[in-house]
């Protein structure tokens, strides 16, 4: 089962979140700050991160900057689910190297399938050659 | 002789004509030049006629200067004032549709896992249910602040006084706080005297107020710690203390906390949710009342508001 890394600091959104991609097959470990998320993506076996961009310590951009300048972290796909929605700054969390970008309120049934097209988005540039590292362009 | 002396007065005659002559010449010299200094002072008189002039529209010159810098510094102001309110606004907004859409969230998502499991197990629905309501008081919250916002900035908070029990307006705002703080495991306590506290105000405005502290002092506080909320009364005032351990206020911020949109460092540093409004909203409420509130706070020991109400209610209006 792949497993996702979810970076949310709000417990009621933990809880639903957990639950909603346990419930769609995948295995879930979460981070409640920027700091954690960092952390628990270089311990490994993270296949990818749904990543919140307002959390404490370490906003979610500052997370993304992070993970991309680890070699260790770099190909993880990036999720960004957040509760900024104007254009601005779905540009720039995708600028910051999120896959993609799901606003909240999210769609609780298309969760899944969103976060296996970012999977499988992310295991076509892999077997490119590109290790990963394109799609973050 | 007769001739050395005739030769004499001829010479004398002579010089008289010369001399004559001469003075004639000098008459004429004189009075050109006496025409002369008349003319000059009267150019003389003119010239410093125009000095005057001059220096008076030199006057006006610099009045007016003045005057148009002084306009152009007020433009300035009021171009900064609207620059800064315009980005206000567009905070705000941000604000909004931010902490509009994080309640949301957690209400749309727990209804519809609720409507995807037919019928979800009695802890699910029991969870999720929780969830969405908890939520719902959440928006709730944030739509009355907004609105009385509103009522703010348009000059009529709209205070409707009438006879109403404290203790009991305090055990609502409990109540319904009981949620949020157990996801927090915080515990709410309230110490009040035995019986009702009848005072005089506007009990839906009151709510708001202990609704904004209590979800401060529930907001800040560690998990498991306590907030407590303590009543004192005498005849003429009522003082309730909200008390959180949580991580304190640094004091150079503790003056502005009751700022509209402030929002301290340590609310900005631990991402805590909030507009920066509630604490400003509560403040107008209570001295629509009558009252005061207050904050004394230790870094790293907590923040306890003081909010005292007269139980007569507010003054009547002038």
């Amino acid at each position: 089962m792949p497993v996702v890394l979810l970076a949310e600091d709000e417990p009621d959104i933990v809880r639903l979140v957990t639950y909603i991609l346990r419930r769609d097959g995948f295995l879930v470990r979460t981070a409640t700050t920027g700091q954690e998320a960092v952390e628990a993506a270089r311990q490994g076996e993270v296949d990818l991160i749904l990543l919140d961009i307002m959390l404490p310590e370490l906003n979610g951009y500052g997370v993304c900057a992070a993970l991309r300048e680890d070699p260790l972290t770099r190909g993880i796909p990036i999720v960004v689910m957040s509760a900024r929605a104007q254009a601005k700054e779905v540009a720039r969390g995708l600028a910051a190297g999120a896959v993609s970008y799901i606003t909240k309120p999210f769609e609780p049934a298309q969760l899944g399938e969103q976060i296996r097209a970012a999977l499988a988005a992310a295991a076509a540039g892999r077997a490119q050659g590109g290790a990963g590292e394109d799609l973050h362009r | 002789m007769t001739d050395t002396l005739q030769t004499l007065v001829q010479a004398f005659d002579r010089m008289a004509a010369t001399y004559e002559l001469m003075a004639r010449r000098l008459g004429g010299q004189i009075e050109q030049l006496e025409a002369e200094r008349t003319a000059l002072r009267a150019h003389l008189a003119d010239l410093s006629q125009q000095q005057i002039t001059l220096l008076r529209s030199n006057q006006d010159l610099a009045r007016l200067t003045a005057d148009l810098s002084g306009q152009v510094t007020s433009l300035t102001h009021r171009a900064e004032e609207i620059r800064r309110q315009d980005q206000l606004k567009s905070e705000l907004l941000a604000t909004v549709s931010h902490e509009l859409r994080t309640p949301l969230t957690s209400i749309k998502g727990a209804l519809s896992v609720l409507l995807a499991e037919d019928p979800p197990s009695p802890e699910v629905r029991s969870e999720f249910l929780g969830i969405a309501h908890q939520n719902v008081e959440r928006v709730m919250r944030l739509i009355g602040n907004f609105l009385n916002l509103a009522r703010i900035e348009a000059g009529e908070i709209g205070v409707v006084p009438r006879p109403l029990d404290l203790v009991e307006v305090l055990r609502g705002v409990l109540a319904r706080m009981r949620g949020p703080a157990a996801e927090r495991r915080v515990s709410l306590e309230l110490e009040a005297p035995a019986g009702p506290l009848p005072l005089t105000g506007d009990p839906e405005m009151l709510e708001s107020v202990f609704s904004n502290l209590l979800d401060n002092a529930v907001k800040f506080s560690p998990e498991g710690a306590l907030v407590t909320v303590r009543v004192e009364a005498t005849p003429q005032a009522v003082t309730v203390h909200v008390r959180d351990r949580g991580p304190g206020i640094p004091p150079e911020e503790a003056p502005r906390v009751f700022e509209r949109f402030f929002r301290g460092t340590p609310a900005t540093n631990r991402r805590v949710p909030g507009t920066g409004l509630g604490l400003h909203i509560s403040k107008v409420i209570v001295e629509a009342h009558g009252g005061r509130i207050g904050v004394e706070s230790r870094i790293g020991e907590g923040s306890t508001f003081t909010v005292t109400l007269p139980r007569g209610g507010p003054a009547p209006a002038p």
